[in-house]
């Protein structure tokens, strides 16, 4: 080893507390802009990615960007609903593929997102285990449900009622897990994806329940005639799907006016995406025809905006913590001033006495840069995710 | 192996001005320089180190004409040729005695340390009663221990020459006496020269040679040292 590395480290393992203190300055000052604009960076590529996969969506009308995240990441659904004609319609028009979507449920707090198998080759999602759902009651999961939950094809999992204290409410769907979805990285991984129906029914316009048309305890029938029978609240729904009673569900009222949250529209070409926007700017009064893309850049917009303000105040944070970092060395060469005479009265080399100065600083500079890479890596692997949940709110 | 002749020095801005006209020290003298404060005694081993040099005048340390090497082989001449003993020590704080004895090897590529060297520093801490301190800081010494270390960094490089400028001014008296002991014990088995600067004329009895700077004051324009100005 060099002298003057040695004794750099000498010096630096010496006085290891003023050492950390001043690594530990650099690193907190270049670690916030940094970490910002890294997480800012991979939130950007992450949102800009889907939506770009994602050409149009209809929804209600509302806020636009509400809608986007709702559709691209599962955040809260709408507050009105989209009629499950609208997306027949959209799909008998013939200028593109409708895929509906109807998420207003979770199951362990996972979204849980009602849709098509469309949606799947849409989003070119593949299974690592099982199949994908093909029976009322089925489900296909998130590769991070399924890692968090401990479930794979086999295992049961039970919706969540929307609240708890709610007992006339929905009754929970125990739905039976046919696959796991491959990773993404994206919203899908956090989410339980079911058939439109069972969410339906989750949604409770669907059930299945004995037979009343033979059923001979008249505690359990409020009224009979020809037409209809009415059954007591002794008539208790089906709260899971099997083989034995799956012939038992059934639904009430039209298909066509069950709801949806949204509707994931991939035109034939440009003109027929310019003409379907067109014709629900015109003439719908409770749809909107949305670009994803068009919206995400409205809000990054907005995000960068803030940055800016987090690049300006780092800057200034940056320039008074490089002025001390200047005066703690101009001081330390002050007081290592008769040390260095020393040197010099012995016989150091010019060279030595520099590398020894410049030295020590780039030790403490690299120290800090190697804990500043850690962090920064610390960061994208658990803190970045962590980020898009809080800020998109799913999963 | 030190030759002086008509040499003249002063140092900027200041009224201190110093003339030596003849000065010859043999290899193996033991010389001491007394005299009071601003006579010019560091000042002359200053200039025989090379640390400043002489306005006028030659100056020989064993073949080199210390004023015409360039920089860098003044400072190489110092810390290959010259053992230097300095009055607060001057260790360094955050080094250990071992290696506070082995800097002049880390501070000049000019001397190589090697397995030997190694064997050298602890045969020379056993010598100067070091041998169990050699793990420690400065601060976790004695002053006359401090004096040790910084003798022993002086002879680590086996130079020919040593300076020591007031090696005995912060000791008390037994330490005084020790250090001086070690001092003349080094040097001989070296086969060095001593030069000593001292305002303590009760430790003159070891040397060979004593040059008083105030008598050279009085006689100025004699083979000896003047001095003129201010304290240095």
């Amino acid at each position: 080893m060099s002298g003057w590395l040695e004794l750099a480290l000498r010096y630096i393992a010496f006085h290891r507390w003023k050492t950390t203190l001043l690594v530990l300055a650099i690193l907190l000052t270049t670690f916030l802009p940094a970490a910002v604009r890294l997480l800012l960076n991979q939130f950007e590529r992450s949102l800009v990615a889907r939506a770009a996969s994602t050409p149009l969506v209809l929804g209600p009308k509302g806020s636009g960007v509400d809608l986007t995240l709702h559709t691209l990441h599962f955040r809260a659904p709408p507050r009105d609903d989209l009629k499950f004609g609208e997306c027949q319609a959209l799909q008998e028009s013939g200028r593109c593929l409708a895929i509906p979507l109807f998420q207003r449920f979770t199951a362990s707090k996972f979204p849980l997102v009602g849709t098509s198998l469309e949606y799947f080759e849409f989003r070119q999602l593949t299974l690592t285990s099982g199949r994908n759902f093909a029976l009322l009651g089925e489900c296909v999961l998130g590769s991070e449900v399924a890692r968090q939950l401990k479930l794979g094809p086999g295992d049961q999992l039970l919706s969540d009622r929307e609240n708890v204290l709610d007992i006339a409410g929905l009754y929970p769907l125990k739905l039976n897990v046919t696959g796991v979805l491959a990773a993404t990285d994206s919203a899908d991984d956090r989410a339980v994806f079911v058939d439109l129906k069972t969410a339906w029914v989750i949604a409770g316009l669907g059930h299945g329940h004995q037979d009343l048309a033979s059923e001979t305890d008249e505690g359990k029938i409020l009224a009979r005639d020809d037409e209809k029978i009415v059954a007591s609240a002794a008539v208790l729904p089906y709260t899971e799907i099997t083989a034995a009673n799956r012939d038992s569900f059934h639904f009430h009222g039209s298909e066509n006016d069950f709801p949806l949250t949204a509707v994931i529209v991939a035109p034939n070409d440009q003109r027929a995406a310019d003409l379907l926007t067109a014709d629900y700017a015109v003439s719908s009064q409770t749809a909107q025809l949305i670009s994803p893309r068009q919206m995400i850049d409205e809000l990054l917009q907005v995000v960068f905006r803030i940055q800016r303000f987090f690049d300006a105040n780092a800057l200034l944070v940056l320039i008074a913590t490089g002025l001390l970092l200047i005066l703690v060395v101009l001081l330390s060469l002050k007081l290592r001033a008769e040390e260095m005479q020393t040197m010099f009265k012995l016989g150091c080399s010019r060279a030595t006495i520099g590398l020894l100065q410049l030295g020590e600083l780039a030790i403490v500079f690299l120290l800090a840069g190697a804990l500043l890479a850690t962090a920064l890596w610390l960061t994208n692997l658990y803190a970045a995710p962590l980020l898009e949940r809080l800020l998109l709110g799913s999963g | 192996m030190i030759s002086i002749d008509r040499l003249s020095f002063h140092y900027p801005r200041s009224p201190f001005s110093l003339q030596v006209n003849s000065l010859q020290i043999e290899r193996g003298e033991k010389v001491a320089f007394v005299g009071p404060s601003g006579s010019g005694k560091t000042t002359l081993l200053k200039l025989i180190a090379g640390i400043v040099l002489p306005d006028s005048g030659s100056l020989r340390v064993e073949d080199s004409d210390v004023a015409r090497l360039t920089d860098a082989q003044r400072r190489n001449f110092r810390i290959a040729r010259i053992g230097q003993v300095f009055q607060q020590f001057e260790l360094l704080p955050y080094l250990r005695v071992r290696d506070n004895i082995r800097l002049p090897f880390l501070i000049n590529q000019t001397l190589p340390w090697t397995r030997s060297k190694a064997q050298d520093l602890e045969t020379l801490a056993s010598r100067l009663g070091l041998s169990d301190k050699l793990q420690r800081f400065p601060s976790q010494l004695s002053q006359g221990e401090q004096q040790r270390v910084a003798i022993a960094r002086a002879l680590i490089h086996s130079p020919p020459l040593l300076l020591a400028d007031e090696p005995t001014g912060n000791l008390d008296p037994t330490n005084k006496q020790n250090t001086l002991r070690l001092l003349f014990e080094q040097i001989e088995s070296h086969g060095a020269t001593l030069i000593v600067v001292t305002h303590d004329t009760g430790i003159l009895d070891g040397f060979t040679r004593v040059i008083d700077f105030s008598q050279f004051q009085k006689s100025a324009g004699l083979d000896a040292p003047t001095a003129a100005g201010g304290a240095r």
